[in-house]
């Protein structure tokens, strides 16, 4: 396979990647933001650093995505290149309506619709789609809500002799090392996602051996897009987190980071790879719902949830759609030439109308927008 | 035939996550109280040296705590 189209699927990924870290910012460090734990400029800062040095930590996600979800001797640059297409364009639609979904599940879809035009579902390896990324992805949410719910009962019960005031600040500063500890995580997880895309490409290009781990370049690599995306922060998704699920307090965001930072770390330890995006959402609604009199937006939380099961047919259909057509050039590279121009187009297109209407910046991140929150329990 | 759930997800391990996580959900907020307790007692106006003596005790021991677990989930995501 050439060099070109080979370079092109390395450098689609590592955009891929950057649109990761800018999308899933808020996974880590919406709550910390909404209760004023850190300004948003340096939640987003520390959340990069902390994303930098997870991408290091290990290689067990990367080995899972590049031999446990698709045929790997099946596989063709131009049809990861055709998933990475419907990946990216899942995330970048899915930040411009503020959405919280998921990167991962965005990235197995694409590259599962990809497959299936390009090779058939014999390249599929299903077994692993439902082990590793469905049940899983049913499950997070409510092992998570139903942690943080009980964190925040306990938080709330435990300090409540204490002045409101002297507790905020012990919370919020306990807030800044459960949030690290998500954002860790979410380093090691998701940079290593893309990392064995990358590796996939190389053996699929015939420029790196089968057998061969993750080359060090490609490390760094994944590790500074994944960081340099979580720094631009994804603002939009980070809103919707941190202030329209629920109004979340201090010894609520806490709870919920908690609740994740060991939802995400006992299962990885357990070789589960959960989805970041869902166990924090399930995290903040427990949270919502475990502060006596706590509120939930559950119009925005049905959103979340109808993004979620529209994330991985929805990006499948696109790498699908990216797919067909660069196999409909006589030559790849040119294809996927075409195919990566039109996308850059449609984000480019997203972007600009992002700032025309309703932009969200470190600015305004935290400004409460006027909508009516109802009790836990009320459906909206 | 339908594969059963416990062919895709063992369920024993998703037993053990959801304990854990049921126990840092009691743990993580029990020493964080404890640590503000601790400060609310060193900073009430009036409060005797013993007060003060146990206010450290109180944060010491919540801190550790909170330590304690940051250091198992680096453990967990090293191992992992």
């Amino acid at each position: 396979m050439g060099l070109a189209i080979v370079s092109l699927t390395v450098a689609t990924a590592i955009v891929f990647d950057f649109t990761n870290g800018f999308h899933d910012t808020a996974n880590a460090m919406a709550t910390t933001i909404a209760t004023r734990a850190l300004p948003p400029r340096a939640a987003v800062g520390l959340a990069a650093c902390l994303n930098f040095a997870g991408a290091f930590i290990s290689v067990a996600v990367a080995a899972t995505i590049a031999n446990g979800i698709v045929d790997q001797a099946s596989v063709t640059v131009p049809i990861i290149f055709a998933g990475l297409i419907g990946a990216i364009l899942w995330n970048v639609i899915t930040w411009f309506l503020g959405i919280p979904s998921s990167s991962s599940h965005a990235l197995v879809g694409g590259m599962v619709g990809s497959v299936l035009a390009g090779v058939g579902s014999g390249a599929v390896i299903w077994s692993g789609i439902a082990s590793k990324v469905v049940i899983p992805a049913v499950l997070a949410p409510f092992v998570c809500g139903l942690a943080a719910f009980v964190a925040t009962r306990l938080s709330y019960r435990l300090t409540r002799p204490i002045d409101q005031g002297r507790s905020g600040v012990g919370f919020r500063f306990s807030q800044i090392g459960s949030s690290s500890m998500v954002a860790l995580a979410h380093g090691t997880n998701d940079a290593q996602k893309t990392m064995g895309v990358i590796v996939l490409t190389l053996v699929a290009g015939g420029r790196l051996s089968p057998t061969a781990g993750v080359p060090v370049w490609v490390k760094v690599v994944c590790a500074t897009a994944i960081a340099l995306g979580t720094f631009s922060g994804g603002w939009r998704v980070i809103k919707t987190l941190g202030t329209k699920v629920t109004e979340v307090e201090s010894p609520q965001g806490f709870s919920a980071e908690t609740s994740s930072a060991t939802a995400i770390l006992s299962s990885s330890y357990f070789g589960f790879s959960l989805s970041t995006t869902q166990v924090v959402s399930g995290g903040v609604m427990g949270a919502g719902l475990g502060r006596a009199g706590g509120v939930v937006h559950w119009g925005v939380v049905r959103n979340m949830v109808f993004a979620w099961l529209l994330t991985m047919p929805a990006a499948g259909a696109m790498g699908a759609l990216a797919e067909v057509t660069v196999s409909g050039f006589s030559n790849a590279t040119v294809g996927v030439a075409v195919v990566g121009a039109a996308a850059a187009a449609i984000l480019a297109t997203f972007l600009v109308q992002a700032r025309r209407h309703g932009n969200v910046t470190a600015d305004n991140v935290i400004e409460a927008e006027p909508q009516a929150l109802q009790p836990a329990g009320v459906g909206a | 035939m339908l594969a059963a759930l416990s062919d895709y997800l063992p369920l024993a391990d998703l037993a053990k996550i959801v304990a854990v996580c049921l126990v840092v959900a009691v743990v993580a907020p029990a020493s964080v109280s404890l640590a503000i307790a601790g400060l609310d007692r060193r900073a009430r106006t009036g409060s005797s040296e013993g007060d003060r003596a146990l206010g450290i005790v109180l944060i010491v021991v919540g801190v550790a705590v909170l330590l304690a677990l940051v250091a198992a989930g680096i453990y967990a995501l090293d191992v992992h």
